[in-house]
C-alpha cells in the first residue's frame, strides 16, 4: 500500500523509456516496490545495529556464574559420554575376542580338517594345497593327452591343459571328496587312485565346454548327452569307486616319480586308459591345442593366491556362533580375466542356509579376486572353495 | 537405487519357506530367479510387495550393531525399507505382477491399464497428461496398443498377461518384481516380454523377474539368482551358473546346453537319477 506511489514512479520512469513494451506487467511491478521494503529498513540499519552492541554486552557479564554450571555441565556429559564409549569399545572387543575363537577356515583338502587359524596350521593347508593342486596337474592335463596324441606330440606342449574352467573344481571335489584316507598324502597314490576317474570327468567337462565355445552344434548334441550325465558321477560316489581302480593303476603309477614333471610319463598311462574307455576327442584336438596354457607351477601359484584371497574375507556368521551351527560349505566360483566374480554357486551346502549365505556372501566381498595371470583358463576360471565353519 | 535383501526368512503356516535367502539387484539390472517349484520363487517375490511378513530376525533391535540389523532379514531399496511401508508408498516405488492372472472387472483394455497409475493420483484427481503418456507407453511396450479398447475380460490368456504387465509398467516404479510374465505366453511374445523387461533395465530400473525358461533366463538377464528349499544356491553370470553340474542339483535334470548365435541354449533333455544332489 505503500509501495503504490513509489510503483507510480516507477512506471513514470519506465514510459519515460521507450524500449519497455508492456508497462503493465505485474511481474515487473511487484519488483521494485518489493526492492524499495527492503531498502527502508537498509537506511535504518545503522541505528539499530548501534542498538544491538550494547544489548548484547549486558548478559555476558551476568552470565559467568550460568557459564561457569553450563560448563560443569558439559563437562561432566563429556566425561560421562567418554568413559560409557570406551566401555562399550571394551565390552565389544572382549566379544570379538571372543569369536575369533570361533573360526572359518578355507579347506583344500578336508581330510586332516585343518584350520587356517594359526601360522603352522596355515603353511600346513599351503602344503596340502600343493598335494591337491599337484593332484590337478595330473588329471587336468590328462584330458588332453589323447587329443596330442591325435594332433601334436605330447612334450611339445609343456602344458597342454586347455583345462577349461570345470575341470579345475571337479579335480578340487573328487580330491576332496576322497579324504580321510592316508594314502592321499602320496601323490602316488593320488594320481593313482583317481586317473581313471577324474580323466573321464575332466575329459568330457573339457569336451562339453569346448561344444560349448567353439565347435558346431551336431558336435555338442553328441558329446554333451554323453557328457552330462557322467559327471555327476565322481560327486556322489567317489570312494567305492576308488580301492577298485587303485589297483590296476597302481602298477602303471609306480615308476611314476611324484612330481609335477611326471605328467609327460604319465602320458602314456593315460592314453592307454582313455583307450581303454573308446573315448576320442579328436575332433576337439585343433580348438584345445589352440590355446595357450601357463605352466602347471604358475598355475599353483595362482590358486595359492586365489586362497589366500578368500580366506582374507571369511567371517563367522554372529547368529550362527550363537547357536552353535557348524559345517562346511563348498562353493564354485567363476571369475573373469579382471578377477570380478561372474558367478558363485554352493557345490555342496552345509546343511544350514545361514552358513550357505554366509558363504556366497564372502564370496561376493571378496570379489574383485586376483587377476587371471596370462595362460591361465579361457575368458572364465572356475575353481573350488571349500570353507569350514567350526569352532 | 538399490534392493538388498539379505538373510530373508518366510515361514507360511509354521512352515520355513525361506531359510536365509539374500541377494541384492542395482538400477538398471535385469535379474532373474530361477528354482523348481516350491523353492520360494513367488513367496520371495510377495515377501518384496509386501504380501507375506518376513519372520526373520529383523526385530531384535538392542545390543545390535547396525551393520547387523541391516542385513539381518530386510529388504532395503534405495534407503527404504520394504517390510516396514505402507502400501501407498510401496506402490510408487515397486510394481509387482503375480504370478496369478485374472481381470476380475470388464474395463477395457486403457482402463485396465490406468489403474497403474492410482498410486500417483490424488484422492479424486483427473489423470493428467503424463497419466495418459505413461499408459500408452505402458500399451505399447506390452504390444497391447491394438486391442487398447476392447474389454479385457474378453482377451486370451496371454493377452491378458500383457495387459496386467503393462499396468504394472505404467506404474512407472524405479524396481519392478514380475512373477513368471513369460509363462503363458506365445515364443514371440515371450521374447518381447523380455525384451521389454530389458528396455526397462536400459532406462534404468531394477527388474526381478522368476522364469522356469532357462534359455529366457540365459539370454535376457544380466545375472542369475538360484534357490532351492529356500536357499540361494547359485548368483552370478548366466553362463557362470548355467551349468550342467548347477542344473542337476538344482533341478534334478539332464539339460544341453549349447552356444548358438545370440546367446545360449538349455534343452532339459531327462531326469537325472540316483543323483542325491549337493
Amino acid at each position: 500500500m505503500i509501495a503504490w506511489p513509489e510503483k507510480d514512479g516507477i512506471n513514470g520512469e519506465v514510459e519515460a523509456e521507450p524500449v519497455e513494451p508492456h508497462q503493465p506487467d505485474p511481474v515487473t511491478d511487484t519488483g521494485p516496490p518489493v526492492e524499495a521494503d527492503i531498502f527502508d529498513p537498509d537506511t535504518s540499519s545503522g541505528p539499530l545495529s548501534a542498538a544491538a552492541v550494547p544489548l548484547v554486552r549486558p548478559p555476558v557479564r551476568r552470565g559467568r556464574p550460568v557459564a561457569l554450571a553450563f560448563a560443569l555441565v558439559v563437562s561432566v556429559t563429556l566425561h560421562g559420554l567418554a568413559v560409557a564409549f570406551f566401555a562399550g569399545t571394551a565390552a565389544r572387543t572382549g566379544l570379538e575376542a571372543g569369536s575369533d575363537a570361533i573360526s572359518v577356515a578355507i579347506i583344500v583338502q578336508p581330510a586332516p580338517a585343518v584350520l587356517a587359524t594359526s601360522p603352522d596350521a596355515a603353511a600346513s593347508v599351503a602344503a596340502e594345497m600343493e598335494t591337491e593342486l599337484s593332484a590337478d596337474e595330473t588329471t587336468a592335463p590328462e584330458p588332453d593327452l589323447p587329443i596330442e596324441e591325435a594332433g601334436i606330440a605330447a612334450d611339445e606342449e609343456p602344458a597342454p591343459i586347455t583345462s577349461p574352467e570345470p575341470s579345475p573344481p571337479e579335480a578340487a571335489e573328487t580330491a576332496e571328496a576322497v579324504p580321510q584316507e592316508p594314502e592321499a598324502m602320496h601323490p602316488e597314490a593320488v594320481e593313482a587312485g583317481e586317473v581313471p576317474q577324474e580323466e573321464s570327468t575332466a575329459a568330457m567337462t573339457l569336451g562339453f565346454s569346448d561344444v560349448a565355445m567353439e565347435t558346431p552344434q551336431e558336435d555338442g548334441e553328441e558329446l554333451s548327452t554323453v557328457v552330462l550325465p557322467r559327471v555327476n558321477v565322481p560327486t556322489p560316489t567317489p570312494r567305492p569307486a576308488r580301492p577298485r581302480q587303485q589297483s590296476p593303476k597302481a602298477a602303471a603309477a609306480q615308476d611314476i616319480p611324484a612330481n609335477a614333471s611326471s605328467r609327460r610319463q604319465a602320458a602314456p598311462a593315460a592314453g592307454s586308459a582313455r583307450a581303454a574307455n573308446g573315448i576320442t576327442r579328436q575332433t576337439l584336438a585343433p580348438s584345445s591345442g589352440s590355446r595357450g596354457e601357463a605352466t602347471a607351477g604358475e598355475e599353483d601359484a595362482y590358486k595359492q593366491r586365489l586362497f589366500r584371497h578368500v580366506a582374507r574375507y571369511k567371517r563367522y556368521p554372529r547368529e550362527a556362533a550363537r547357536q552353535g551351527i557348524t559345517g562346511d560349505t563348498s562353493l564354485a566360483l567363476t571369475i573373469d580375466r579382471q578377477g570380478r566374480l561372474a558367478g558363485a554357486r554352493v557345490a555342496r551346502s552345509s546343511g544350514h542356509g545361514i552358513l550357505d549365505e554366509e558363504a556366497m556372501a564372502i564370496a561376493r566381498r571378496a570379489s574383485p579376486y586376483p587377476r587371471l595371470p596370462e595362460g591361465i583358463g579361457g575368458p572364465n576360471y572356475t575353481f573350488t572353495v571349500t570353507l569350514r565353519f567350526s569352532r | 537405487m538399490r534392493l538388498e535383501v539379505g538373510q530373508l526368512d518366510v515361514s507360511l503356516s509354521g512352515r520355513q519357506v525361506l531359510r536365509g535367502a539374500g541377494f541384492s539387484l542395482s538400477a538398471g539390472e535385469v535379474v532373474g530367479l530361477l528354482g523348481p517349484n516350491g523353492a520360494g520363487k513367488s513367496t520371495l517375490m510377495r515377501a518384496l510387495a509386501g504380501l507375506v511378513t518376513p519372520s526373520a530376525g529383523s526385530m531384535r533391535f538392542g545390543g545390535e550393531d547396525l551393520a547387523a540389523l541391516a542385513s539381518a532379514g530386510s529388504m532395503r531399496f534405495g534407503g527404504e525399507d520394504l517390510a516396514a511401508l505402507d502400501p501407498a508408498r510401496r506402490a510408487r516405488i515397486l510394481a509387482y505382477l503375480p504370478q496369478t492372472r485374472t481381470i476380475g472387472w470388464r474395463l477395457s483394455v486403457r482402463d485396465v491399464v490406468s489403474l497403474g497409475r492410482l498410486p500417483w493420483r490424488r484422492f479424486g484427481a483427473r489423470p493428467t497428461h503424463e497419466d495418459a503418456k505413461a499408459v500408452e507407453a505402458a500399451l505399447k511396450l506390452m504390444d497391447i496398443a491394438a486391442l487398447a479398447n476392447r474389454p479385457a475380460t474378453e482377451l486370451s490368456g496371454g493377452e491378458q498377461a500383457r495387459v496386467l504387465a503393462a499396468r504394472a509398467v505404467a506404474q512407472a516404479t524405479p524396481l519392478l518384481v514380475f512373477d513368471e510374465p513369460a509363462s503363458g505366453l506365445d515364443p514371440a511374445h515371450q521374447i518381447m516380454m523380455m525384451e521389454a523387461l530389458r528396455r526397462l533395465g536400459t532406462e534404468g530400473r531394477a527388474v526381478f523377474v522368476s522364469l522356469h525358461d532357462l534359455t529366457l533366463a540365459a539370454r535376457w538377464c544380466d545375472r542369475v539368482v538360484m534357490l532351492k528349499e529356500g536357499r540361494l544356491v547359485a548368483e552370478g553370470a548366466p553362463h557362470a551358473i548355467l551349468t550342467a553340474e548347477c542344473l542337476s542339483s538344482v533341478y534334478g535334470v539332464k539339460a544341453h546346453i549349447a552356444k548358438a548365435a545370440g546367446g545360449m541354449i538349455l534343452v532339459p533333455t531327462g531326469l537325472t537319477r540316483g543323483d542325491t544332489g549337493p
